[in-house]
């Protein structure tokens, strides 16, 4: 791999209240320049704080630990405020409910100006203009209507082309995207992601998209990490991980989503749910829901290990579960 | 005594409905909201004909605002239509008094989409299940309740606690063993999965199909996911501006869309399977708002085949497609266009 | 029944403890804890007033009014030469039972009303809802002198004006909360379920409804406190010789200069104990609601 944009190392948030409690514990990631990676995993599972921490945006209650090292430079993450300058100019965000992101009383295209206004040296006449181009890069029909509109004058998918806009403005190195269609229609969905990849391709930007959706992550990015109770349990090409998933984990969450594609009669499920930052099990987090556990996993911490055929995973069974093919390899079907 | 009483007026209401009659038949239900200070108004349905048979199970499939809350909640009689016919089990809806359509009310059930919101925060869990027992006279006691949570897979003491302190599964399992406690012959599922993670959306899918096939409950059932349809519903019907475009059976919609808004929204569909990965259609613009629904084919502005002024101007008929049908001018025999 | 894998999942999730105790969380924050002790403090020297006043209160004594504080007396005398400190302990009292009773009464008619307003439809809300506006337009003051005129100055005819007085306006905050309970899912659900009308404002909306107006009730003891002292100034309210917060300070409001204590130990009183009751307020809406406890 080339020298990473972005290197998360050894992250950790936990509770203010309470720092024995972690909501994340210990993850690495790493986003090479250009590359469309993916966060993935249920809710709860520390995807949305590891997105904040990056850009220092971590809610009161939440301290972070950890170095990220952006284009060469190490910051530490301890302190938010020491990363602010680094948001909107290298690492932008898009959020799950683009209404909440955006201030109500003002007009979008204001607003668009004002973030222009921090972070270039565009006089006031640039600045309207440079709005316009990117509210017609992020496919507005009628940019000049849009930019005087208020944010509840718009639809869901305007929106989100709005504060993609927004991220766009400074032309950051890296794009973080929390669940940015999850409030949307499914065709203003394929919208929204047909831009966004045309975007990481064009403008040659990076991008970390967390999602619950494996479809998605299927379609658009190249390397995924599998997150589960704050850890990273398995990691790897998008290809590898969802046609021989390795982790009992992944495993599960891919056979979901291979059942309900398939027309099954029955989906299969993980059963349980992901437990709360204070109720992690001993051991391997994933035991009480795991069909592999075995005793010695209810006591033994896997640590995340290299995979014969590249890719990591931290599962202590690795080598001895079974043969993992999953459903989406494609073979024929009959409905199609 | 009561509990004898509330059996009996099930028996009669089962006795009213004929062994072929459908569970709901709805046509040309309309319903118009008044916008906020006279402003105008929205059509949020335009004569929507819809057939439920007793124990199928019939998706509902459109975008945000394409009006399947609004019919989900007529069913259910939270809303009344403003025109067209609603018969439940046999009986006329539509405009029936309050206390008729109470008397509906242990036959037609509901889940709703927030799981927790649906729940009263206030009280605890045997509470709430145990309402439709004592409110249809049928015995409440906690055995009962714990026996309705068991169907659900929730272990007894859930019912001591509050909302809060489920999960949002278990909310949503909570709210289905309310919906089964009175032996409803319709369930009325507006996006039961939609607020919850991929994982818990199959087990309570799987957990809804258990109770169907077990009780031989009907479903109508709303979703915005083509994927959760197709693994629950025989039947579907495609919504869009409070019109059906298309309905038939799932397989046949689904493989073989004939309107172009179904085949763009089947399209557009994510595919996990690596081999199916294919050109999508991605629709230009965003759907028009109802309170300003476009003339014609209400799809027009968006349709990426539409063949002319006809689209503009002319409503298309439903044609007849397998089963089912399909509103679009390209179904036009070539001299009617 | 329901397959391995659905009926695994409830039993191997984590599930709550039950509800934290009803003390745990009325005494959350240190600073509920703070104003709760305060409120108890009033009330305690309320109750055991005639115990611990170190004078009676009324017992005038002609020639030593206006001490200031020394002499037996903590807090002086007052114009007619009575213990100021005991006729603070008694003046709590009027004022206490002001608050409990005007509160009591707001309760009783603002939330039917409220609730009324708020959870029919047609005709009704619209007359329920007029009413309220009527006597929300009234001129509060103007009310009660038009009320004490009828009945005569005195403790109940100052408590019958506050009720008239605060009812309307409860009863607006309760029907606009009503509105907004109304429309929520499980209101709705309850409906569908076929629950009759009265059943569901019984048991889903008012306690709901109830968790929402306990800081609007506490803020009305506030104001019948206030609201005494405020007739008081004109000479209505409780009725010398008897002793109230309200009448205190209107008294002790002539002396400001010869013995400011008269006006500030009423003053001080008044604030501190408004202070803690809606602080005490926030406290007890938390403990209306289990979703606060933790
Ligand atoms: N009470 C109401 N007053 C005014 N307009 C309403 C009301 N309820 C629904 N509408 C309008 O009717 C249309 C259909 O709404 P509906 O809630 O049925 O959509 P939906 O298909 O369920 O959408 P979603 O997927 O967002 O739930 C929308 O335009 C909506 O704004
Ligand atoms: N402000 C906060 N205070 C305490 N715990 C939090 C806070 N925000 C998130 N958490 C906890 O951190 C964990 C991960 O949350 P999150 O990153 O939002 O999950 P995801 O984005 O993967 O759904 C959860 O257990 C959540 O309860
Ligand atoms: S370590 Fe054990 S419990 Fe954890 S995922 Fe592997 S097999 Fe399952
Ligand atoms: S009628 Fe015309 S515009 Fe409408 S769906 Fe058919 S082709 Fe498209
Ligand atoms: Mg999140
Ligand atoms: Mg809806």
């Amino acid at each position: 791999m080339t020298a990473p944009l972005l290197a998360l190392d050894d992250l950790v948030v936990s509770l203010r209240s309470n720092p024995a409690l972690r909501a994340v514990d210990g993850i690495d990631v790493e986003v090479a320049p250009g590359e469309a990676v993916a966060l993935v995993g249920e809710s709860g599972c520390g995807k949305s704080v590891t997105a904040y921490s990056l850009l220092g945006l971590l809610a009161p209650g939440l301290a972070a630990r950890g170095t990220v090292t952006l284009d060469g430079a190490a910051h530490d993450l301890a302190d938010g405020d020491r990363l602010r300058p680094l948001r909107g100019r290298d690492v932008a965000m898009i959020f799950q409910d683009p209404l909440t992101a955006l201030n109500p009383v003002m007009p979008v295209g204001r607003q668009l100006e004002d973030v222009l206004r921090v972070h270039t040296a565009l006089h006031r006449r640039g600045r309207r203009s440079r709005v316009l181009e990117l509210l017609e890069r992020v496919g507005i029909p009628a940019p000049d209507r849009v930019a005087g509109s208020y944010p509840f004058e718009l639809s869901g998918g305007m929106r989100q082309r709005v504060l993609i806009a927004m991220a766009l403005s400074c032309r950051p190195k890296l794009l973080v995207a929390d669940e940015p269609t999850t409030a949307l229609d499914t065709t203003v969905q394929a919208q929204i992601m047909d831009l966004l990849r045309d975007l990481v391709h064009d403008e040659d930007m990076a991008m970390l998209f967390i999602s619950h959706d494996l479809g998605l992550v299927a379609e658009f990015c190249e390397r995924v990490y599998v997150m589960y109770a704050g850890r990273v349990v398995e990691t790897g090409t998008v290809r590898r991980v969802l046609e021989r998933p390795d982790h009992p984990y992944t495993r599960a969450l891919v056979d979901c989503l291979a059942t309900m594609g398939q027309g099954a009669d029955r989906l299969a499920t993980v059963p349980g749910s992901v437990p709360g930052t204070d109720a992690m099990p001993a051991g391997c987090r994933f035991a009480p829901r795991c069909p592999y556990a075995v005793d010695a996993c209810r006591t033994t911490d896997p640590r995340l290990a290299p995979l014969p055929d590249g890719g990591q995973a931290a599962c202590l069974r690795i080598g001895e579960l079974p043969d993992a093919r999953s459903g989406l390899t494609g073979q024929a079907e009959g409905t199609r | 005594m009561r509990e004898t009483a509330g059996a009996s007026a099930v028996a009669g209401s089962a006795g009213s409905a004929g062994p072929a009659e459908p569970v709901l038949a709805a046509a040309g239900l309309t319903r118009t909201f008044r916008l906020r200070g006279g402003q105008g108004e929205v059509q949020a349905l335009r004569g929507v004909d819809l057939t439920v048979d007793a124990g199928a199970s019939v998706g509902l499939v459109g975008e945000s605002g394409s009006g399947k809350s609004t019919l989900a909640r007529i069913v259910a009689g939270l809303i009344r239509p403003t025109a067209g016919s609603l018969r439940l089990l046999g009986r006329e809806v539509a405009d029936a008094s309050e206390r008729r359509r109470r008397a509906l009310s242990r036959d037609v059930q509901m889940i709703f989409q927030d799981p927790r919101a649906s729940l009263n925060p206030r009280l605890p869990i045997h509470r709430t299940i145990a309402e439709p027992l004592r409110t249809h006279g049928l015995p409440a006691r906690r055995a009962e309740v714990a026996r309705l949570l068991d169907r659900v897979g929730l272990p007894a003491r859930v019912a001591e606690l509050y909302p809060h302190q489920l999960s949002g599964g278990q909310c949503q399992r909570v709210g289905i063993a309310r919906a089964i406690a009175a032996g409803p012959r319709l369930i009325v599922a507006d996006e039961p999965v939609s607020a919850l993670d991929v994982s818990v959306q199959a087990q309570i899918l799987n957990l809804l199909k258990d109770l169907r096939d077990e009780l031989g409950t009907a479903f109508l059932f709303i979703s915005h996911d083509l994927g959760v349809v197709r693994f629950f519903c025989e039947r579907v019907a495609v919504l869009y501006l409070g019109q059906v475009m298309e309905s038939g059976a799932t397989e046949r919609v689904f493989a073989t869309p004939r309107h172009p808004y179904a085949q763009a929204l089947e399209s557009a569909a994510p595919a996990v399977r690596l081999a199916e990965r294919r050109s999508r259609i991605v629709l230009q613009g965003d759907p028009p708002r109802p309170e300003d629904p476009p003339s014609g084919c209400p799809f027009h502005t968006r349709c990426p085949v539409r063949i002319g002024p006809v689209c503009d101007e002319v409503e298309p008929a439903a044609y007849p497609v397998g089963d089912g049908f399909a509103r679009c001018h390209l179904l036009t025999p070539e001299e009617g266009r | 029944m329901a397959g391995p894998e659905t009926a695994g999942p409830g039993a191997a999730e984590t599930v709550a403890a039950p509800r934290a105790s009803f003390q745990r969380r009325l005494l959350a924050t240190t600073g509920q804890k703070v104003a709760w002790t305060i409120v108890a403090l009033f009330v305690l020297a309320a109750l055991a007033a005639p115990l611990i006043a170190p004078f009676d209160p009324n017992a005038q004594d002609l020639r030593h009014t206006l001490q200031p504080s020394g002499g037996g007396h903590l807090l002086g005398t007052d114009d007619f030469g009575r213990d100021q400190l005991s006729r603070l302990f008694y003046a709590l009292r009027s004022s206490l039972v002001i608050g409990v009773l005007t509160t009591f009464g707001v309760a009783l008619i603002g939330l039917p009303v409220g609730l009324l307003a708020g959870y029919a439809r047609g005709a009704l809300d619209v007359v329920v809802a007029r009413a309220i506006d009527i006597g929300l337009a009234l001129p509060s003051l103007v009310l009660a002198l038009g009320l004490i005129a009828a009945m005569g100055a005195g403790l109940r005819s100052t408590v019958i004006a506050l009720i008239v007085g605060y009812s309307p306006y409860l009863a607006r905050v309760v029907r606009s909360v009503v509105l907004q309970v109304r429309q929520e899912e499980y209101v709705e659900s309850a409906r569908v379920t076929g629950v009759r009308p009265w059943r569901i404002v019984l048991r889903h909306v008012l306690p709901n409804v109830l968790g929402a107006t306990t800081v609007q009730l506490t803020l009305i003891f506030a104001f019948a406190i206030v609201g005494e002292a405020g007739l008081s100034f004109v000479g209505l309210g409780v009725q010398p010789p008897s002793a109230s917060l309200g009448n205190m300070l209107a008294e002790g409001a002539n002396y400001t200069l010869e013995a400011p204590m008269l006006a500030i130990a009423p003053g001080v009183a008044i604030a501190v104990l408004l202070m803690a009751l809606l602080f005490a307020g926030d406290g007890l809406r938390d403990v209306a609601d289990p979703r606060r406890s933790r």
